[in-house]
């Protein structure tokens, strides 16, 4: 039996295996990559810590609690904020390269949203080298990994939370693995927004495996889009660059106004300006024109050398070319309910990265606070983990779980399929771009929330066409499909839920911030009658 | 735009493979397939094959991941080429026919259609550089924004494997460490605040690493990211002479070359060819591989018959004098930077 079993491998995942073994713990990570093609490799950003003469964590914590528009937990706002400078100087020991001064002090950027230069960068690819640091770290401490192991559910037993069932990509072998602690880092929900900053492989899979074992998920509703993703995506144009300011246009030239110096609420309210500006485009086109303030030698030195790499290979000159950008999915905030060390509503169980929710980010994120979040939270849920696999005697679960699981999967490899599994995904991703996305309103949810029952009835009768055992990444699909069915659900509940608008939130029917009224967040939970929406005052702290 | 995708359907234990040099299906019934899809041209590769996967076959297997070509997980051969699949688009990757002919890279191991063994070509060696920092807390320099530079263009290294697909030595010798390994040896050995470089250096000695690449420069070639693991290589070898660390079991004749080449101009100002050979190879003092000199033996004989080489004691030019001059100031400039 593991003392730690880890599912996903991106920074969050790395973060906490890596506290496990420093513990002298077993610790296994299960993931359905290679840890080094995780989704956490392509965050550019920077990491936010108050070390710039003149800020303050005081001062962290505010513009937090700003771009979260206060439905933040404010004592886990202070404690990340405080504790951010000694995570940076940690992950240098580690070996992260992170850029430098003329003193050799760790440079800072100054990011949008933030009152001081605050966020330290490794050039243009710090989740890329925080990633590597990471891994080699978990290397290095002797962590085992099981690559290309997707996770199909969790093992919940007398109330606690006592292993993992996972799936072999190469076999399809299902096998049970029993541990005394969880730490579930899956990261995020891209897959289920067409168009979208996605990977193929954030299919929000921790999130559905924890709802469906009764763990309490809070502040679904909100989804964040990013204003400028380039040619329908994947790829945005990153948090550092919008920094040095931007000019934007529409196809025909047209100054659109931007003010981006406020905080991450003007990014909201830009996508959804754009968004409209498109609707409203005679030309049918679908998306606007970007300048960014780079100059050609700001492009043409190493700071930025991955993105004018990038910009190259979409042939784009990124100092001289307007570029095609137009608001998509990005991320979600809220997630798996976590209290400020990582542990969910299930013993046994914690979660950390962006799949997680403790409220740090509350309704919208700090620029550099996302990569701070995935490492502060990998290393709070990893140290809560080691903990109880101190103190709890965990039986070995019982055998009925796998026995449950090879059965169903075994009545799907036999069913005729009826309806193919990827046309459910792609209608579900354009409805919840369509109805559930940047603006919403009661008839669009309603209308969402059949459509998404439609679609589960469908999924009900959606077989499998390819029967092989090895390498059948139609099965695979089949069964992130149907998580990303079930947090479909969570998030059209939350979003109907709360009848205001507040950060990413906006409904076209309630469209003030109302405090009175929604100082508290929207918990949903699977119960045997099924989803059951509650709520939580938000925290004062 | 109509769009027809060729893939050879194969997997380990099937009788039929894709041949990389004859450049089609060998052995078995096995067959290559084509797709033909209508799709925007400017819809990625890697796109086009999930929409062939979610359509027409879900048997069809290939590996993506970020989508953002960050995370180097789909890169796939095209004929004699390579290409990172979500980061180019099918109008450029399509011929005059519009057809795309995929397939695994060339050095690796097919495990099913499209997919490879990464383990085996890429992370194995990756993990056998000690793949992390070791600091006694001192370091061996400051740690500058200069110091680090080096260290950071390293790690934009995705690992695509396209360095070690272009590399003339894994072609013949899949044990060779390879240009993506040695990156990240390079970050290590480049890193001010880690103190163990010399040992980085005897091991990478000791093995198919450091001392093999021949300097073909296709990795540098095919890096998408400006990284040039061809100069990367060149560099350390340099860092570890510097260091007093030759080339060890793994390639012995290398450094000895390195070193028998530059006394041997520094000595009489021009080439001594017997010298270079007798040391290079092994003569005593200089090590013993009697196999070595032997195989050196027709080409010696040839040599002197042709008039390169003589019998008679290596005369000193006339210049030799300002070529130690040469080597005397690049001495002193070597001290002065380090």
């Amino acid at each position: 039996m593991e003392d730690l079993l880890i599912v996903g491998s991106g920074i969050a995942g790395l973060r906490a295996a890596i506290e496990g073994s420093k513990n002298g713990k077993n610790v296994l990570v299960l993931t359905k990559t290679h840890p080094l093609r995780s989704f956490s490799i392509n965050i550019q950003d920077g990491v936010n810590a108050s070390i710039e003469n003149g800020d303050s964590w005081e001062s962290h914590a505010e513009d937090t609690l700003s771009s979260g528009q206060s439905l933040n937990d404010k004592k886990i706002v202070s404690s990340i904020c405080q504790q951010a400078p000694q995570v940076l100087e940690e992950l240098d020991k580690m070996g992260l390269p992170l850029n430098r001064d003329s003193e050799g002090h760790f440079k800072l950027n100054k990011l949008i949203g933030s009152s001081s230069a605050r966020a330290a960068t490794v050039d243009d690819i710090t989740g890329h080298a925080l990633m590597q640091v990471l891994y080699e770290q978990a290397l290095k401490g002797s962590v085992k990994f099981l690559e290309e192991w997707y996770a199909t559910s969790l093992i919940i037993e007398e109330g606690q939370c006592k292993g993992v069932i996972g799936i072999e990509v190469a076999t399809g072998n299902l096998e049970m693995f029993p541990a005394k602690s969880v730490v579930l880092a899956t990261g995020g929900i891209r897959r289920l927004y067409e168009p979208s900053t996605a990977s193929f492989l954030c299919t929000s899979d921790g999130i559905a495996m924890a709802y469906r074992g009764g763990a309490n998920l809070s502040d679904m509703e909100m989804v964040e889009y990013h204003p400028f993703v380039i040619n329908n995506g994947p790829i945005a144009i990153s948090e550092l660059i919008l920094a040095r300011g931007i000019e934007l246009t529409d196809p025909s030239g047209t100054e659109i106004p931007v003010a981006l110096d406020e905080n991450e609420t003007s990014l909201h309210n830009l996508s959804r300006t754009i968004s409209r500006q498109i609707a409203n485009q005679q030309d049918g086109e679908s998306h606007v024109l970007l300048k960014t303030g780079l100059t050609s030698q700001e492009v043409s030195a190493n700071f930025f050398m991955t993105n004018a790499r990038l910009g190259m290979l979409l042939k784009a000159n990124l100092s001289k070319d307007a570029i095609p950008v137009a608001p998509a999915m990005n991320r979600i905030l809220g997630g798996i309910a976590t209290d400020e060390l990582g542990a969910t509503s299930i013993p046994g169980l914690y979660a950390a990265g962006e799949c997680s929710n403790s409220g740090f980010h509350g309704a919208g994120s700090l620029n550099g606070n996302i990569l701070l979040y995935s490492v502060v939270s990998g290393l709070r849920a990893g140290a809560a983990a080691v903990a109880y696999s101190n103190s709890s005697s965990i039986s070995q679960p019982s055998n009925n779980f796998l026995e449950t699981q090879k059965s169903g999967f075994a009545t799907l490899l036999e069913m005729e399929p009826k309806h193919s599994v990827a046309n459910v995904r792609s209608q579900l991703s354009r409805i919840m771009n369509d109805k559930v996305g940047l603006t919403r309103n009661e008839s669009d949810l309603t209308e969402a929330a059949t459509s998404i029952k439609d679609l589960k009835a469908q999924f009900t009768e959606a077989g499998i066409s390819n029967k092989s055992s090895g390498y059948n990444f139609e099965i695979l699909h089949h069964h992130e499909v149907g998580f990303l069915l079930d947090t479909a659900e969570t998030i059209v509940a939350s979003a109907t839920a709360r009848k205001e608008s507040r950060g990413a939130h906006y409904r076209s029917d309630f469209t003030e911030k109302d405090d009175q009224e929604w100082s508290k967040n929207v918990i949903v939970k699977h119960t045997e009658s099924g989803l059951e929406v509650s709520y939580k005052n938000t925290s004062a702290g | 735009m109509e769009i027809t995708i060729k893939i050879p359907r194969q997997d380990k234990n099937s009788a039929g493979k894709w041949d990389t040099s004859l450049e089609k299906m060998v052995g078995g019934t096995a067959s290559e397939q084509s797709y033909t899809l209508d799709i925007d041209p400017g819809t990625s590769v890697l796109d086009a094959l999930v929409k062939i996967r979610e359509e027409q076959d879900g048997s069809l297997a290939f590996r993506g991941s970020c989508r953002t070509g960050m995370c180097g997980d789909c890169t796939l051969g095209s004929g004699r080429d390579h290409l990172v699949s979500c980061l180019t688009t099918v109008e450029s990757a399509a011929n005059k026919e519009g057809e795309i002919a995929l397939t695994t890279m060339h050095n690796t191991e097919v495990i099913k259609d499209l997919l490879m063994d990464w383990n085996q070509f890429i992370w194995d060696k990756y993990k056998s550089v000690r793949p992390w920092i070791v600091s006694n807390g001192t370091g061996q320099k400051p740690v500058t924004e200069e110091a680090l530079e080096p260290v950071r263009k390293a790690m934009r290294c995705t690992a695509c494997g396209l360095c070690d697909d272009g590399c003339t030595v894994i072609d013949i010798d899949k044990t060779f460490l390879g240009p993506a390994a040695l990156t990240k040896l390079y970050r290590f050995v480049r890193d001010p605040r880690d103190t163990d470089t010399v040992q980085r250096f005897k091991e990478a000695g000791e093995r198919r690493g450091l001392w093999d690449c021949v300097h073909c420069w296709e990795a540098s070639e095919h890096c998408p990211w400006g990284i040039e693991p061809s100069h990367v290589i060149v560099e350390m070898r340099e860092q570890s002479v510097s260091l007093g660390v030759k080339s060890g079991k793994g390639n012995p004749m290398v450094a000895r070359h390195y070193d028998a080449f530059a006394k041997s101009v520094r000595h009489s100002g021009w080439l001594d060819e017997r010298a270079l050979a007798s040391k290079s190879y092994g003569l005593p003092p200089y090590g013993f591989s009697p196999s070595g000199i032997i195989s050196q033996a027709p080409i010696a004989m040839k040599a002197i018959r042709r008039g390169k080489a003589s019998l008679l004691p290596h005369p000193k030019r006339p210049g030799q004098k300002e070529v130690e001059k040469i080597f005397k100031r690049s001495e002193e400039i070597n001290e002065k930077e380090s």
